[in-house]
């Protein structure tokens, strides 16, 4: 049975790496993971699933996915981040909360989905689809250099980023036609948002640096 | 006096959805209501910014509050829905935790008061419209034209924290159809969702989600989609080319925004309201019913 389970598939009984009796080592809750411990803090409980599969039923994504959001709500319980960081459902997500209003647990599975695809960002996990994680690093480049959103570029930064020059040509046309682009960015926010973001640099830094010397003493 | 509201519109309003600038503030206008955007506000940031950074995803909509708030004003209308939803959640952030409200005021420098009301200028318009209030302003009707009140994702939910009418079957918007003589039709699809921005990288998802919502509305008998958001429209009015190709359908159906709607039974102009600049042509629609 265990074999057929799609959390054990490829997984040795026996490893060094994963201990003796890995039955043991897969309870909820024994191994005290990353992404376990960020959705703690965010008053996020996992283990309060009990497996009802709504979130799953009720997702536009799920015969895409690879994992679907129960079975990542699950590998997350089981303290199996690299299951759940690999997949591609963390990038398939739209944050539709479909299946967070419908959860009768309460646990708020689009917000875990966010929680898991800002780990995979920070840690550079290769992504199975790349083309969301190249759109999620040029909006938010985008974003922050010209202060509020300039659309013509970023759909050209994404042109760069995926070197799919012809995706959507057929659009071009009637967009430009409707007036629907504008060519030039707007600057309003630009001194905004650099003083956010130097400020936000700042902070990141010294809460690091607290972090470190926490650790250190 | 004119009621006075803050404005935020958020960066596609000002540049590929102008038409629901556009529209919004040609109603306001007609309603008596006063909008003022605040000087110099930022990007939201939205669900992108999140993934990436945390701090200062949360950081953006608050510090756009935080101006608000300076201007002396207690309520915001933010018509597009994931700004909407944006700063709903920011707010609601810093309200659970302590530690990302100290880190938010470290980064901007000073305290929020929460004084800010986020609303949706749907839930303005309804109230004034079908409260009665505007009724003398109402000059013309849709006719019984039959709408598809499109509501997606994020004007709902989680609704937690958006609090916007019922998640499963919101009827604000089908309120207000109603209100100014459209029949609105029953369907399924109201709240799902259309792919938002995967559409600029994973098109072919986006034109399947289109297209099931398109052809549940049709099958529903509408002949308008009426959306409150702009990634809504955009992805369902953009797309319907690309469906008709790839699914050998034939929809034509114009995807309005609630606020065209609006402005065209309060009397206000075709080119004021922006309704040449859908990729469908809403024009023949209207003119069946006398409103173009
Ligand atoms: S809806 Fe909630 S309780 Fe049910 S499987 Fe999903 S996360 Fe678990
Ligand atoms: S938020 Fe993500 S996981 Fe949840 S229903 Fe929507 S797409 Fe599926």
């Amino acid at each position: 049975m265990f074999s057929e389970c799609c959390l054990w598939k490829g997984r040795p009984m026996f490893s060094a790496s994963e201990g003796l009796n890995p039955v043991v080592s897969l309870m909820p809750g024994f191994r005290n993971t990353e992404s376990r411990r960020l959705l703690l803090e965010k008053g996020i409980n996992v283990d309060l699933c009990f497996q009802c599969r709504k979130c799953a039923s009720g997702c536009w994504a799920s015969d895409l996915m690879d994992l679907n959001p129960t079975q990542i709500v699950h590998a997350v319980r089981l303290g199996l981040d690299d299951l759940a960081l690999g997949s591609k459902s963390i990038w398939l997500c739209t944050k539709c909360a479909t299946c967070t209003a419908r959860c009768p647990q309460g646990v708020d599975i689009a917000k875990v989905s966010f929680v898991l695809r800002s780990l995979a960002h920070r840690r550079g996990i290769p992504s199975k689809l790349p083309s969301v994680t190249a759109f999620d690093r040029a909006f938010a480049r985008n974003m922050t250099i010209f202060g509020r959103v300039y659309e013509f570029g970023l759909i050209n930064q994404l042109r760069m980023a995926t070197r799919n020059f012809r995706q959507d040509s057929e659009l071009a046309m009637p967009m430009i036609f409707k007036g629907k682009i504008k060519f030039l960015p707007s600057l309003a926010g630009f001194f905004g948002m650099r003083r956010l973001k130097s400020r936000a640099k700042a902070c990141g830094k010294a809460g690091e640096r607290q972090a470190k010397e926490g650790l250190d003493s | 006096m004119a009621d006075l509201y803050a404005y935020y519109p958020g960066c596609s309003l000002h540049a590929s959805a102008k038409e629901y600038d556009r529209s919004l503030k040609a109603v306001f206008a007609k309603l008596n209501i006063e909008l003022e955007e605040p000087k110099g506000w930022v990007c939201c940031g939205a669900s992108a910014t999140y993934c990436i950074d945390e701090s200062l995803a949360v950081s953006l909509p608050v510090q756009n509050l935080r101006s608000i708030e300076k201007m002396g004003l207690g309520e915001v209308v933010v018509p597009c829905a994931a700004c909407f939803q944006r700063l709903k959640t920011a707010v609601h952030e810093m309200k659970e935790s302590a530690e990302t409200e100290r880190r938010v005021e470290q980064i901007l420098g000073g305290k929020y008061g929460y004084s800010v009301a986020v609303r949706h200028p749907l839930e303005i318009v309804e109230k004034l419209v079908s409260g009665g209030a505007a009724k003398d302003m109402l000059i013309g009707n849709l006719g019984q034209m039959r709408v598809a009140c499109y509501y997606g994702c994020m004007l709902v939910r989680p609704p937690k924290i958006m609090g916007f009418d019922q998640p499963e079957d919101p009827l604000t918007m089908d309120r207000l159809i109603s209100a100014i003589g459209g029949s609105p039709v029953q369907w399924s699809y109201k709240v799902d969702c259309c792919g938002a921005s995967l559409t600029l990288n994973e098109p072919d998802i986006v034109v399947k989600l289109a297209k099931d919502i398109i052809e549940d509305a049709v099958e529903s008998g509408a002949e308008v989609i009426a959306v409150g958001c702009q990634l809504c429209q955009a992805n369902l009015d953009m797309r319907q080319a690309r469906i008709n190709a790839q699914y050998s359908t034939d929809f034509h159906i114009p995807i309005l925004y609630f606020s065209q709607l609006l402005g065209l039974t309060l009397g206000i102009g075709a080119k004021k309201l922006g309704l040449r600049k859908h990729i469908v042509d809403p024009m023949p629609v209207l003119a069946r019913y006398g409103l173009a």
